[in-house]
């Protein structure tokens, strides 16, 4: 039997790379829910479904009908993107029309995540499914990158930089940001809110289908698969602060590290892998507890007032 | 170490006595004593020779090609011709089939002492994850009772079956259990089908007397918690494979070795049974979630302890992510070592899990039974049901359900204890529909052969093929 605890030795290279990934991941699935929560008020439990579509899309698309993937790569931004849009316009802003308060919304909000999974499970049946595109490898010093992986740090950074540019350069950005502040003082401006919502929350939908597509690639594609991102992306968005694009920008590669090294730890100490998932929990409990506006605040951005 | 391990060492030895003693039978039965001395030579001789031969040049050296002679000479000349071809001749000897058997040790039997109709408990999840599949599972038992009754009942009393849900729920099964027990009297069970279900209701059916026999658990931990008691099983324990699994990487030089399995009592208990044989060669242990669609930082950490061995215990959804993860992170130039969950066409689906495979994946898997009386039990089934057996283990339980009654008519009284004393003699001469099920002293099968596997690309095509037979 194995004695006490035991450290292996560490390839702390491949490890933050690995951590990396799973940042961008979060990262491509928190960033719209952060957006839309800041300006509508409620967490939006559908937001996993975004995820699970750009998925399956992924998968229609590439595997079924033979498209290249950088087609399917635009197309699963899109499908998911008008899924977000659609459940807006006709679920979620009708209620907030009619006052409903915030815990309405969030119900509403499962009830029609349910609702779209099992019409997905229905269409593409729950076993896993695979896109079976082999991906060039390379090793560089001790760490082992996959096109795929190139691929997925490359949107990642587009899109931070994307982002950054259009909520600091353009008046549509600062719409976004003013509304996410205030959305009473901005409407008041004359900032037309409904406009800027509907526009954030289908780029928001979209980078959740595209962190699907990303997922399906690397593992499979399940009806479950946006839900397991879910808790993570709820961590990122508290730990960076509800709209705080910045701060889930880095919260994202926070619990990224933290999820992968957990991993050491719990080798060492002969525990199950099972428990790395603890660690979004841990985080939310934490940041709840003592900094319920989210630790990078002070990073400026679109904080809430 | 436990006990049972190293009671488990003297398998062969238990198998060859059981083996004589049936010999001997048959020898008066059919006049033919002049056997018992060729096929025990030739078993001997021809089953380690070849074997000893395909162990020590096979893997270790990598030459697939001694290996397979290995196999050839050692599994023919000895299994087949010794075990197999001697059980089925004796079995052959004394019976012209299952429906002879049945007529014989069950129907015309006299057992004034019987009550007037035989209760047999059937415990099956109908419902929850195993449902679909024992829906399936629970038609063999129907069948056997349906064939026994009509062939005239144990002893001319009718079978009537009892069957349970336990909604493949360890607590709802233990609840079924005392139902079949306190409220239908019943001292005979077949089931239930998980390890997980077993594990919870043997306490009490050792405490009530009453004999179970479950179809398909395979967990070692049932022989860790139940050595010796009421609990027994028509399929092999894992205990079993983690020890195939073990001898594979030995056999092929590993000095350090890693295992990596999935957190549930499948995969913990062979990773338990392993890491008792070989003690401090296991330098890493790591469990996974199967619903992780990641495992790059497991596997890193499995690359940084420097082995040379992994024993993989895996199902297919998280075992193609795992290889497809293994090969990216080059993982490949280590040697695997993977339990039966990863057997089957669907690893092969996904490319890369394919090639990883094909470039570092040897396995076990437990062989399908050789000689058996199967083609009778599918023909009864398919007038039964219209189709062919859609799940695994349905002869299996088809089997336990027989092997329940002939020990019933055997006792001549309904009671658990005298009917689990019969058992254990019906076990060491029955040749059923999914073998040979002789039972060891701890209820667990005795003879459980596992056959090494690999996969090979020909013409650009993945595919599984057998190299090797190991017994543990």
């Amino acid at each position: 039997m194995i004695g006490g605890p035991r450290m292996l030795p560490l390839d702390l290279p491949q490890i933050f790379f690995n951590s990396i990934i799973t940042g961008s991941i979060f990262m491509l699935a928190a960033i719209g829910l952060s957006l839309s929560y800041s300006l509508s008020r409620f967490p939006n439990f559908t937001h996993a479904e975004y995820i699970t579509l750009g998925g399956y899309l992924a998968y229609l698309l590439s595997e079924q009908l033979g498209i290249p993937l950088y087609i399917a790569f635009a197309l699963s931004f899109l499908g998911s993107g008008l899924l977000s849009l659609a459940s807006y316009t006709v679920v979620f802003k009708p209620l907030q029309d009619r006052g409903s308060p915030m815990i309405y919304l969030m119900v509403a909000s499962i009830g029609l995540g349910l609702v779209v999974r099992h019409i997905i499970q229905q269409v593409w049946g729950a076993s896993p499914l695979t896109i079976r595109v082999v991906w060039p490898r390379w090793t560089l010093g001790s760490i082992t990158v996959t096109g795929l992986y190139i691929y997925l740090i490359a949107v990642t950074i587009v899109t931070a930089i994307t982002l950054h540019m259009l909520l600091t350069r353009t008046i549509i950005g600062k719409c976004i940001r003013a509304s996410s502040d205030n959305v009473e003082l901005a409407f008041s401006s004359g900032i037309n809110v409904s406009s800027i919502s509907r526009f954030v929350w289908f780029i928001g939908g979209g980078l959740a289908g595209l962190s699907g597509f990303f997922m399906v690639a690397i593992a499979n594609a399940i009806p479950l698969l946006g839900w397991r991102l879910l808790i993570p992306a709820f961590a990122v968005t508290i730990l960076g602060g509800v709209g705080n694009f910045y701060g889930a920008l880095i919260a994202s590669y926070v619990i990224g590290v933290a999820e992968n090294f957990s991993v050491i730890g719990l080798t060492a100490l002969n525990l199950p892998t099972d428990l790395k998932m603890m660690v979004s929990f841990f985080v939310i409990v934490l940041v709840l507890l003592v900094k319920p506006e989210g630790i990078f605040t002070t990073f400026g951005g679109g904080s809430r007032a | 170490m436990h006990p049972e391990i190293l009671g488990k060492r003297n398998h062969l030895a238990v198998a060859l006595a059981a083996l004589l003693i049936c010999v001997v039978v048959a020898a008066i039965v059919a006049g033919v004593a002049g056997y018992y001395i060729g096929h025990s030579g030739g078993y001997n001789t021809g089953y380690s020779e070849g074997y000893n031969r395909g162990r020590s040049e096979g893997l270790a050296a990598g030459a697939e090609r001694a290996y397979r002679e290995g196999y050839t000479a050692g599994y023919n000349i000895g299994y087949t011709y010794g075990l197999s071809n001697g059980t089925l001749n004796v079995a052959k000897a004394l019976y012209m089939g299952l429906k002879d058997r049945i007529m014989r040790e069950i129907v015309q039997v006299s057992a004034p002492n019987l009550p007037s109709k035989i209760k047999v408990g059937c415990l099956m999840a109908l419902t929850g994850e195993l449902g679909p599949m024992g829906v399936e599972i629970a038609k063999g038992a129907q069948l056997a009772v349906a064939l026994v009754n009509r062939l005239g009942g144990v002893a001319g009393r009718p079978v009537e079956l009892i069957l349970e849900d336990t909604g493949t729920d360890p607590s709802k099964a233990l609840t079924a259990c005392k139902k079949l027990v306190e409220v239908d009297g019943v001292q005979v069970i077949v089931g239930p089908m998980a390890s997980g279900e077993v594990m919870a209701i043997g306490s009490y059916v050792n405490e009530r007397k009453v004999v179970l026999i479950s179809p398909s658990a395979t967990s070692p931990y049932i022989t860790l918690n139940f050595p010796d008691d009421y609990v027994f099983r028509v399929v092999g324990s894992d205990t079993a494979q983690a020890k195939a699994l073990v001898k594979l990487a030995l056999d092929a030089g590993c000095k350090k070795i890693a295992t990596l399995v999935l957190d549930n009592p499948y995969g913990v208990g062979i990773e338990d049974v392993v890491s008792s044989i070989i003690g401090d060669k296991l330098v890493v242990k790591v469990r996974y979630d199967p619903k992780k669609m990641d495992f790059r930082t497991e596997l890193t950490q499995i690359k940084g302890a420097g082995v040379d061995g992994v024993i993989y215990v895996g199902y297919y959804e998280d075992g193609r992510i795992m290889f497809r993860q293994a090969l990216e992170l080059g993982l490949d130039n280590i040697k695997w070592f993977a339990a039966e969950g990863v057997y089957g066409d669907p690893m092969l689906v996904v490319p890369e899990s394919a090639e990883f495979m094909n470039r570092a994946v040897v396995g076990t898997r437990p062989l399908p039974p050789l000689v058996s009386f199967y083609d009778e039990f599918l023909e009864e089934y398919e007038t039964a049901f219209g189709v062919k057996p859609a799940a695994p283990y349905i002869e299996y339980c088809f089997d336990a359900t027989l092997m329940l009654l002939e020990a019933i008519a055997k006792a001549g009284v309904y009671d658990g204890a005298a009917i689990k004393q019969k058992l254990m003699e019906v076990s060491s001469s029955f040749l059923g529909a999914s073998g040979y099920k002789a039972f060891d002293k701890v209820g667990d099968q005795l003879m459980q052969i596992y056959s090494a596997w690999k996969v090979v690309k020909e013409a650009g095509v993945y595919k599984l093929i057998d190299i090797g037979v190991i017994t543990p």
